[in-house]
Order: structure tokens, then C-alpha cells, then sequence
């Protein structure tokens, strides 16, 4: 296959279209197909299409060259990827990759003359504990060496389809059974296990050099078959990592540096001795040993994200040994899809995106409706775009076959086939990740045709987003899988009758397919008796803002905002007085001190006007500004509504610029009604639920902190000193003791004075940056 | 056949009808811009929203595009959704001060000042155009562009398609090109010319 075959192709593509359909819907599946078939999308291929599917050419060459899964230029068969990561090359990538090429007899991203191999070098495949990777066609080969990069392509070299198996794919229950047992022992040979976070949090701290300094600890004293290393997924305290826990007592070390390493394996891992100085230490002075006695674990209750600190994400077998699958495996020979829709009925799963719809309800739907050609999606919503929420990314970076083995027994339940993946391109390793598990999965029959011999089909497939929040609206995401732009469309008839391509489709998100699982293996009663009475299990907050203990909390639904604030997250730094918490996203409001008792459920949350959303928990204090957060989250809302709709477009303008009003001291008697006569009407008549929850958090802030949208509009004042219209800076002459600091940092030089006499402010060139009071060490300037 | 209530009469509506399919059946007049005849439904002016009680709630929705279901409560014109058309009205007003039929609609529903900051963008965004060129004409040549409040009605890359023959339908069907009746307005500035006349709200409401 040298060439394309012109005469072939057009035939390929008649026939693609004739069977497909010609209708626009099937448009990103023809690509798809004919991407697959030629490894490129010829141009002639794009006009023949153009003319076969009366779709204009320019349209299609837009959606060809806006999608990175299409290529326009030719690829070999096989595409082999050489991972140039900090911790691939410090085990010989570059001697990888100079075999690579010199056995195929071409340069990095060069293609072989008989097109059978192309090969790319990458920055990073985040698969960096198997260091040096090299990958063909999407599998990995960890740990590899240059002679064995031979014996690898060769087996590509042969034609036709390539199998390298290694393990058969199961071909039932049984088998999937005696595997598991095999692996659980052969995986935990010693008694102590190493598991260093590798979650993008403890990476931008540095865990990978951790890792890697461990490994070659253990191997230098000759421990690497004893002792079971991990660089996990993320554990969720973000703000003390790189974290390392041992087990099995689970001894957590915080801060560790690749420096510990050496005192952790001789002391810990060797004579079982703590390292005092790497444990945790809470105000009072006192040091927590084990991880479940740190404060910040204590009040959690991990059954969704616990796992992710125990496993590899990129090894299947870490997953499967931990009792992965037996969920699908039960479900597929023990129960009806019926009965899975009850027990996740009687489980009271509701959904964890935002919304808290019962997820059942949703399947019953869809499952009872009919499909003109049988086909049914499942989706899942990995658009996670909320800013300061990340739980879905580190889920599905930690531990995606949860995710993957949740859709396939939804899928099962509602007689889906397909499924899609909807993952933000802002998470390259997220996508990384759920696309080795889906091979994986494949590779051992847990997805794809015949799963474990049940005679049951699915097949998953990931879409990266393109950077719009309102991508992750359901009908708006439906639009971008099919090739459209990501905008919502009214949904009076319901997408679990009429969905993704017109067909019965149900989506969920992320966290919610990872609770399933859990419901099948553990029984509906179980789980249910997690949580309040309208919502069960448990939640996953990112805890950020002004708070101690930032990161990753997951907790029983019905605790209070307070144990979460102060028990888990250690309350407000510095001092400082709590003020609110924002719940929601930008579709959440703020929620005062006065309410911090009450419990975190859906319908709490509602009721005091915010909600529970995908699980952002913002921590406020007397430095933040109230009706400045009603503008920022404003601000955020107009750059990410589509403009489809009037109330949205317009209001959400209107809205910012009466707040900005306000903010900069232009407020007058009567805005704020205003404010509160259109924020009623976007909510009420807006589209999508961008637009309807779009005004949340200004009357959510008018709703509690009135007073202080009275003081910037009446009094032109900003008590917590944000809004730099409304305040100003003086020096006390008293305290000044005029060391010129404060003097020779403004950056306006609007300060005057001489050494050793008090100084000034001239208040009317000063830009109120507030530079000369946080360098002023004797706090003499003064801020009103 | 589908049972509905619009503003108090029992009426009978074909299964697949929307509600404005069946109002207007039954002569029950509800403002739309952005729907017309002939084209698909867009929803997104927002003009034709009515008042949907299902139990104890009630919700607007947009009556284009929501199909009649049996047992439907609806109001065309409640207070819920007088308030909602007027701030509509007067939300397009301050983008869009030069269009006849909307300086008409301020009059019918008694807007009498434009309450927020206004600029004169020439374009409702109501898409008439856009699907006119493409359902009507086969053209595909104009297409909506950018998103937000940056969102306009543009040809690729503001050049004049091969796809354009330009037949005119965009301009006869957009309801910007015909200038109020007093002429030229400034943004911010009402017509108001027959405000009194047709004052909508002066009509029986179906409260």
C-alpha cells in the first residue's frame, strides 16, 4: 500500500457512505473510517464525501483539520513512539530511539518507504515509573532496552493485523477469576509496599524524582522483587506532596524529596523504624504516623478514590488483582440488566456532574426507548470544566478502568453498543490514560466483542473536547461528538429518547460511572447506607481557596460544610475570619458562615441556593469581596456562553457591566434592583443550564451579603479592600518609621518622603496595588 | 390527538405539533423573531416563551421548539412571561436599535426606556438568515461565527462563497433591514410612535 488507490478509494467511500448512510450525523464516522482504512484522509477522499454527502467542502475540511485524531499527511501502518521524558531519558530513550531508527532506516518522524512504519519521538507519555516506553500503535512496552526494540517491531513487520498477545483475552468468568488469583500473588510477593503519588499534583512537586530515586534504591540494596512499588494515582493531599505512603501499615510521608529516599528505604522499608521528620505534623505540634489518623483522611470516607493511591493506571493488572471487573463479570452472568437498573435504583445513585439527577431514571429511559436501527450510546462526561475542580481528571488519570468497567455494566443495563468518552483536551494524560485502559481492556476481553463470552458487545471510544465550557452541556456535547460545533439545543424531548446521532443516549459523568462498580460489587443496601436520605455513598470535593489543607477530599454525603472546612481541611490560614464557601462552579453560589452547619446533600445545597455541582468547594475569607466573586464568576460565564440564545448573550453582558458599575464605584440607587429583575429573567427564560444557573452567583451573594453590595453602591466601600476603585492608601505618620521600603517598591512612585521621616501617599496618582502595605514591615500604611 | 389547556380553553392538538403550532391553530397570537415558517426551529430569541404548569411548578419554554403533551397547563401571556418578553425586548433594543419589527414589539408590550448600556450591532443573532441560505435556498453560504458576546452571522472568512448566488432571501427574511417607522433610532432611543394602540398588555391576560 505504497500508494492510494484512487479508483479503490472512491470505492471505499461509496461504499462507506451507501452502508453508513448519507446523512450528516454519520459525517465524523465516515472520517473516522476512512482514517482508519488509509491512515490520512486523502483530499480526494474529502470530495468525494463532499459530493456523495451533499456536504460543502469547506465545512468538511474544517471539521478534518479541527480534529487531532485526523491526519492530513500519510502515516505508516504501524506509528512507533519513542517517549523522550525527564525520567525516559535518564534510562537511555536516546539509545531507544537511535535503534528505532537505524533498524528502520529512518530519521525521527520519518515514514518507511514501504509505509509500514512511522516514527515520533514525544516529550512525555506521563507512563514515566515503566521508563524508557516505546509505543506501536498505542502499546506500551515499558522498561525497554535496545536490544529488545528488534524483537519487538519485528513481530509488526509481518502483514496483516498484528496480534501480541501475551494474554489471551478471557473467554469467561472463570478465567478472569483464576488470572486475578494468579496476579494478586505474584504481584504482592514481600509484605511492604512503596506507593509514591504520581497524581499531577505531587508531579508539579517533583514526585517523579521520587519515584525514580526510590526505584533505584530499592534495586541498588536489592529489594526490587520485594518490595511492590507504585507510582500511583492522585491521594488527594495535593498541598503536603510528593506523598509517600508505606504499607502495609500505610505509614504516609509528606514533602518527600528524592533526598528521603535513601532514609525511607534504609529505615522504613529495611527495619520497619518511622522517619519522624517526614510525617505529618498538625499546629499543635503533633505528628501522625499512619494515614488514616492524619486529620485531613480521618473524617474522608475514600471508597471511589482510595484505590487510586494503590494502583498503576497504566497496569490493568493492578486493577483486576485489587477484584477490578468482578463487578462486570457479575453483573453479566449473575444479573439482568433490569435487575442492574434496581440495584442502581435502590443504591439512590444520583448523578455527580451537578445536577444529582437519579441516574436510574435516566437508564430506565433510555433503555425503554426505541432506537430505529437498535443502536444505543452510552457517554461519558469528562469535560470537566468548572474552574477549581479536578476530581474527574484525577479519577480518570488514577483509575480508569473503574470508569470504563462502570459504562460497560450501564451499557449492559440499557442495551447500549457504543460508547464515547468526552475528555477536555486539557487533560492530554487523562486521555492518555482511559485510552490505554480501553486497549487493555480489549486485549483481555473485558471490552469489545463477546465480553468474557457473554455474547455482550461494547465498544468505547474517546472525543477530545476543544476548550468550551459549554461543550460539556449534554446536547452540546452530543453536538461536538458528532462532528458539529459544541453548542446546546433545546431538549423538550429528552436525550435519553433522542440523543447523540438522534439515538437513545444516556450520559453520565466521570464520578458517577466510578461509583457503579461499587454498587454492583457491594450491593445497593451497602451502599445506601452511606449518606442522607435523598442522596447516598459519598462525594469528592476539591477543597481549594482559603484553606489549609488543599486537595482532594471525598465524603459521606451529609457532613457538614464545617467538618469539611475545619476537621478535613484545617480551617482559614493565617488568621483570618471565614467568610463563605462557593459550591457549584459558576453555576453555584456562596454559601455565609451563618450555614456552614448544614449537611452537604443535593437538595441542602439547593435549598440554601447553591448546589452541589461537579464539586468545586471554594474557601472564602475576610480578604475576599463578595460582589467581586459575583463579577469574576460573571466574567468567566461571558467568555464561555455560545451566544446562541438572548437571555444569556445579553444578560450575562448586561449583568457584568452593572457589577463592574459597582465595583468601580460608578453603582447607583436602583442597580442593584435591576441587577436583580434581569438576573431573574436569564434564569428563567436562558436555553441551556449554562445560561439558567448563569445569575446563581449574584443572587446568591445579593442573598447573604446585601450589606456589602450596599456599602460599594451607598458608600463607594469595599470592606475586604479588593475593589481598588473604593479604597485607598495612607501612612499613619505615627508608626512610619521611613525606611523608604514602601517608597522604593510603588511602582507608581506616587510615595514621597525622606529617610527617617514619615512618608506620604499622593492619593491621587496612586493605583492602589497595595505593594507598599504588604512590604511595609512595620504597618504603618493604612487601607480604607 | 393530544389534550391541552392554553389560557384557559381546552383544546385538542395533533401528537408532534409544538405549542405554538397549536396556539396559532387556534388563533392565540405568540411573538416570535427568530421562528418562522418554512424553517427549522432555532430557539434561541427567547420571544416565545409561555408559562408550562406540570403539578405544582410551572416553567417557561419556548414554544418554537416544545412539543404539545397531553394535560399541558399553558399561559401565553401570564405576568411570568409578560416580564420575560419585555426584558427581552429590551435587551435586543440595546444592540439592535434600527429594526422596525422589534421598535413594534416595544411598543405592543409597552417597554418605554432602554435601561442598559446600548450599542448599535445591527444583528439580532436570530439565525433567520443563516437557515433561510441553507433550508430554503440550499446555499450554505453564511454561517454563525466566534461565540459569545462576539458571536455574528458571517461568510468563511468574511469572503464571498462560491456557494452565494446571491439570490437576496437573507436580506428579504431578516427583520433588521426594514428601519423603524420614525427612521433612524440611537441606540438606547424607543420609536414608541403607536405605544398607546397596541399596548398588548391591555388585553385579558389569561391569569
Amino acid at each position: 500500500m505504497a500508494e492510494v488507490k484512487t479508483e479503490s478509494m472512491a470505492g471505499f467511500v461509496e461504499s462507506l457512505i451507501r452502508s453508513h448512510g448519507a446523512d450528516r450525523s454519520r459525517l465524523s464516522f465516515i472520517l473516522h473510517e476512512v482514517q482508519k482504512e488509509y491512515n490520512f484522509l486523502p483530499e480526494q477522499a474529502l470530495r468525494d464525501i463532499a459530493e456523495l454527502m451533499e456536504i460543502s467542502l469547506a465545512d468538511i475540511y474544517g471539521i478534518a483539520t479541527f480534529y487531532s485524531s485526523f491526519s492530513m499527511t500519510p502515516k505508516g501502518k504501524h506509528v512507533v513512539t519513542v517517549c523522550m521524558g525527564t525520567a525516559c531519558h535518564v534510562r537511555n530513550s536516546k539509545g531507544i530511539l537511535e535503534e528505532v531508527c537505524r533498524y528502520l532506516g529512518v530519521g525521527a518522524g520519518e515514514t518507511t518507504e514501504d509505509m509500514l512504519f512511522t516514527v515520533e519521538s514525544v516529550n512525555c507519555l506521563g507512563a514515566c515509573a515503566m521508563g524508557p516506553i516505546m509505543v506501536v500503535d498505542g502499546k506500551y512496552y515499558g522498561d525497554m532496552n535496545a536490544a529488545r526494540v528488534r524483537s519487538v517491531l519485528k513481530k509488526y513487520e509481518k502483514a496483516g493485523p498484528v496480534e501480541v498477545e501475551e494474554q489471551a483475552a478471557f473467554a469467561s468468568p472463570a478465567e478472569l477469576d483464576g488470572y486475578r488469583e494468579r496476579i494478586s500473588h505474584a504481584r504482592y510477593p514481600g509484605e511492604t509496599s512503596v506507593y509514591v503519588c504520581a497524581g499531577t499534583g505531587c508531579q508539579a512537586s517533583g514526585s517523579m524524582e521520587v519515584l525514580e530515586a526510590m526505584k533505584l534504591e530499592l534495586q541498588g540494596q536489592g529489594l526490587e522483587q520485594k518490595v511492590f512499588l507504585r507510582g500511583t494515582g492522585c491521594h488527594g493531599f495535593c498541598e503536603r506532596g510528593p506523598l509517600v505512603i508505606i504499607g502495609p501499615d500505610n505509614i504516609l510521608y509528606q514533602k518527600v524529596t528524592a533526598d528521603d529516599v535513601g532514609e525511607i528505604v534504609s529505615e522504613t522499608v529495611m527495619n520497619g523504624r518511622v522517619v519522624e521528620r517526614l510525617l505529618y505534623e498538625d499546629d499543635e505540634g503533633t505528628r501522625y504516623v499512619h494515614k488514616d489518623e492524619v486529620p485531613f483522611y480521618a473524617k474522608q470516607v475514600r471508597q471511589i478514590l482510595g484505590p487510586n493511591g494503590e494502583l498503576d493506571p497504566f497496569e490493568i493488572d493492578d486493577y483486576i488483582a485489587r477484584g477490578g471487573y468482578r463487578a462486570l463479570s457479575k453483573a453479566l452472568f449473575t444479573m439482568e440488566p433490569e435487575q442492574v437498573i434496581d440495584e442502581v435504583e435502590s443504591a439512590g445513585l444520583r448523578g455527580r456532574g451537578g445536577g444529582g439527577f437519579p441516574a436510574a431514571d435516566k437508564w430506565k429511559a433510555c433503555r425503554k426507548a426505541r432506537s430505529v436501527d437498535g443502536v444505543k450510546y452510552v457517554l461519558c462526561n469528562a469535560d470537566e470544566g468548572d474552574p477549581g475542580a479536578f476530581m474527574d481528571r484525577c479519577l480518570l488519570e488514577g483509575n480508569p478502568h473503574s470508569v470504563l468497567e462502570g459504562m460497560t455494566i450501564g451499557a449492559f443495563a440499557i442495551g447500549a453498543t457504543h460508547g464515547y468518552i468526552y475528555v477536555r483536551n486539557e487533560y492530554p494524560l487523562a486521555v492518555r490514560s482511559i485510552e490505554r485502559a480501553i486497549a487493555q481492556a480489549e486485549e483481555k476481553g473485558l471490552l469489545g466483542r463477546d465480553i468474557l463470552g457473554s455474547g455482550f458487545d461494547f465498544e468505547v471510544s474517546v472525543t477530545r473536547g476543544s476548550g468550551a465550557f459549554v461543550s460539556g452541556e449534554s446536547t452540546a456535547l452530543m453536538a461536538s461528538i458528532e462532528g458539529r460545533v459544541g453548542e446546546p439545543r433545546e431538549k423538550y424531548v429528552h436525550t435519553a429518547v433522542r440523543g447523540l446521532y438522534l439515538r437513545p443516549t444516556n450520559l453520565n459523568n466521570v464520578e458517577t460511572w466510578a461509583n457503579v462498580p461499587l454498587i454492583v460489587n457491594e450491593g445497593a443496601e451497602k451502599y445506601a447506607s452511606v449518606g442522607t436520605e435523598g442522596s447516598k455513598g459519598t462525594k469528592i470535593f476539591s477543597l481549594v481557596g482559603k484553606v489549609r489543607n488543599t486537595g482532594l477530599v471525598e465524603v459521606p454525603m451529609g457532613i457538614t460544610l464545617r467538618e469539611i472546612i475545619y476537621d478535613i481541611g484545617g480551617g482559614v490560614p493565617g488568621g483570618k475570619a471565614f467568610k463563605a464557601v462557593q459550591t457549584g462552579g459558576p453555576s453555584g453560589g456562596c454559601i455565609p458562615e451563618s450555614l456552614i452547619d448544614i449537611p452537604v446533600d443535593f437538595d441542602e445545597l439547593y435549598d440554601v441556593g447553591s448546589m452541589m455541582g461537579s464539586g468545586g468547594m471554594i474557601v472564602m475569607d475576610e480578604d475576599t469581596c463578595m460582589v467581586d466573586i459575583a463579577r469574576y464568576f460573571l466574567d468567566f460565564l461571558g467568555d464561555e456562553s455560545c451566544g446562541k440564545c438572548t437571555p444569556c448573550r445579553e444578560g450575562i453582558k448586561h449583568m457584568t457591566s452593572i457589577i463592574r458599575d459597582i465595583t468601580e464605584g460608578r453603582g447607583k440607587p436602583g442597580q442593584l434592583e435591576l441587577l436583580e429583575e434581569l438576573a431573574e429573567v436569564v434564569k428563567d427564560t436562558s436555553l441551556c443550564g449554562l445560561g439558567q444557573t448563569a445569575p446563581t452567583p449574584v443572587l446568591s451573594t445579593i442573598r447573604y451579603f446585601a450589606e456589602e453590595y450596599r456599602e460599594h453602591v451607598e458608600e463607594k466601600r469595599c470592606r475586604a479592600g479588593v475593589c481598588r476603585a473604593l479604597i485607598s492608601y495612607s501612612i499613619d505618620p505615627e508608626t512610619c518609621t521611613g525606611c523608604v521600603r514602601c517608597l522604593k517598591q510603588c511602582p507608581s512612585g506616587v510615595i514621597t518622603g525622606e529617610k527617617k521621616q514619615p512618608h506620604e501617599i499622593d492619593p491621587a496618582k496612586c493605583d492602589r496595588c497595595g505593594i507598599c502595605m504588604e512590604v511595609c514591615e512595620f504597618d504603618a500604611v493604612i487601607r480604607k | 390527538m393530544v389534550n391541552v389547556v392554553i389560557d384557559g380553553q381546552r383544546l385538542e392538538a395533533e401528537e408532534g405539533w409544538t405549542l405554538l403550532d397549536a396556539a396559532t391553530y387556534y388563533g392565540i397570537f405568540i411573538p416570535t423573531l427568530c421562528y418562522r415558517d418554512g424553517l427549522s426551529a432555532y430557539s434561541a430569541c427567547r420571544l416565545c416563551v409561555v408559562e408550562v404548569k406540570r403539578g405544582s411548578r410551572s416553567k417557561l419554554v419556548a414554544s418554537c421548539s416544545c412539543p404539545v403533551e397531553e394535560g399541558m397547563d399553558v399561559k401565553t401571556k401570564s405576568e411570568r412571561v409578560m416580564k420575560a418578553r419585555r426584558m427581552i425586548i429590551e435587551l435586543m433594543l440595546a444592540t439592535t436599535p434600527n429594526s422596525r419589527t422589534l421598535q413594534c414589539l416595544a411598543s405592543e408590550y409597552g417597554v418605554k426606556q432602554v435601561r442598559f448600556a446600548s450599542e448599535d450591532r445591527s444583528c439580532l443573532l436570530c439565525g433567520l438568515c443563516v437557515r433561510m441560505c441553507d433550508e430554503q435556498m440550499q446555499g450554505g453560504a453564511i454561517a454563525f461565527a466566534k461565540r459569545g458576546v462576539e458571536r455574528e452571522v458571517s461568510m468563511p472568512f468574511h469572503k464571498t462563497p462560491e456557494a452565494c448566488r446571491e439570490c437576496g432571501a437573507c436580506l428579504y427574511i431578516c427583520p433588521v433591514c426594514e428601519l423603524p417607522c420614525k427612521g433612524p433610532m440611537q441606540p438606547g432611543e424607543l420609536c414608541n410612535a403607536c405605544l398607546d394602540e397596541l399596548r398588548l398588555d391591555a388585553f385579558p391576560s389569561g391569569d
